[in-house]
């Protein structure tokens, strides 16, 4: 059984926390960017809010996935991982 | 001065509805109350928008109102806190980063939940994260209750068995029945005593609740 350590600082224990609206759902499998959607945490650092459509199957199987990751994961961080993991598999192609 | 904070992590179970009250209440009660929306759907940002048009020859809301997310939560509350009397925070019904920032700084953390097997499920999980949260906050307190709970009937009492064995969050017995009168205020941005005509039972079990989070002694478990 994996072993989830503690987050030992207070912000590494709120930056485990989903983002509040970085991802919403829509039953539509395209990716639009929405440079002017919500501006939250853009202070704390650079990131970009961004809407998601994803089909409603493929999503409750993306939860179920973050759900089961050990240490859990959030969609949030699940999706980002996910995009990192393509990103590096299309860099090693080039 | 004290922190409450209304969360959870179930969606639809009423934490505006809480945590608009109780801020006007503290506020009746000639307490300068911080209310914080830190619920990205903005709903008590909202109630607060509609109470200063509805009052507006009365002086406005009568509190504070400010919205705030992410680890801002925070700071800006361990900032702003210490200008008021009390603060509450509403805070949406997920495990945001939000959340969290208000369960390192919370006194109290109220979580309010409907009594159906689902809600009651992810108390489990939000008692881990209070958990989490006591690492870095150990003042905290975590209560849970019942909230749009049934006039009567069995689900009532099932749901407080359940919640009454979760390590880590005391259960409040004093569930708020799902009334009319609620909906009604929200609607007019009114705490459920400032509705006329008023719900007598409404007044009576949101008060009960305000007690037990303002002016009970500090509970231990």
């Amino acid at each position: 059984m994996a072993i989830r350590r503690k987050p030992s600082t207070v912000e590494e224990f709120i930056n485990a926390g989903g983002s509040p609206a970085g991802v919403s759902v829509s039953p539509s499998p395209e990716v639009q960017m929405s440079p002017e959607a919500p501006k939250l945490e853009k202070k704390e650092e650079e990131t970009i809010a961004v809407t998601l459509r994803v089909p409603k199957d493929l999503l409750a199987e993306l939860d179920a996935a973050a759900k089961n990751c050990r240490p859990k994961r959030s969609r949030n961080s699940w999706i980002l991982e996910a995009i990192i993991e393509k990103l590096e598999q299309e860099n090693k192609s080039e | 001065m004290s922190i409450v904070v209304i969360g959870g992590t179930k969606g639809g179970v009423g934490k505006t509805t809480l945590a608009t009250n109780l801020a006007v209440m503290r506020s009746r009660a000639k307490k300068d109350v911080l209310l914080v929306d830190a619920d990205e759907q903005g709903s008590a940002t909202d109630f607060t928008a509609v109470r200063n048009e509805t009052l507006e020859n009365q002086g406005g809301a009568g509190y504070t109102s400010i919205k705030l997310h992410g680890s801002a939560v925070r700071s800006e509350v361990l900032r702003l806190a210490p200008k008021h009397d009390d603060t509450v925070i509403d805070v949406g019904g997920r495990d945001t980063a939000g959340q969290r920032a208000a369960l390192s700084i919370a006194d109290i953390y109220l979580i309010p939940v409907f009594p159906g097997s689902f809600d009651i499920w992810t108390l489990e999980s939000v008692a881990q994260l209070v958990e989490e949260a006591r690492a870095f906050n150990e003042k905290i307190q975590a209560f849970c209750l019942l909230n749009k709970a049934d006039p009567k009937g069995a689900d009532n009492e099932e749901a407080a068995a359940i919640a009454r064995e979760i390590a880590g969050l005391i259960y409040l017995d004093c569930p708020i029945v799902n009334r009319k009168a609620f909906r009604n205020g929200a609607a007019k941005g009114l705490a459920v005593m400032e509705l006329k005509p008023s719900d007598s039972k409404a007044i009576e079990e949101i008060e009960k609740l305000y007690k037990l989070v303002f002016t009970s002694k500090k509970k231990s478990k």
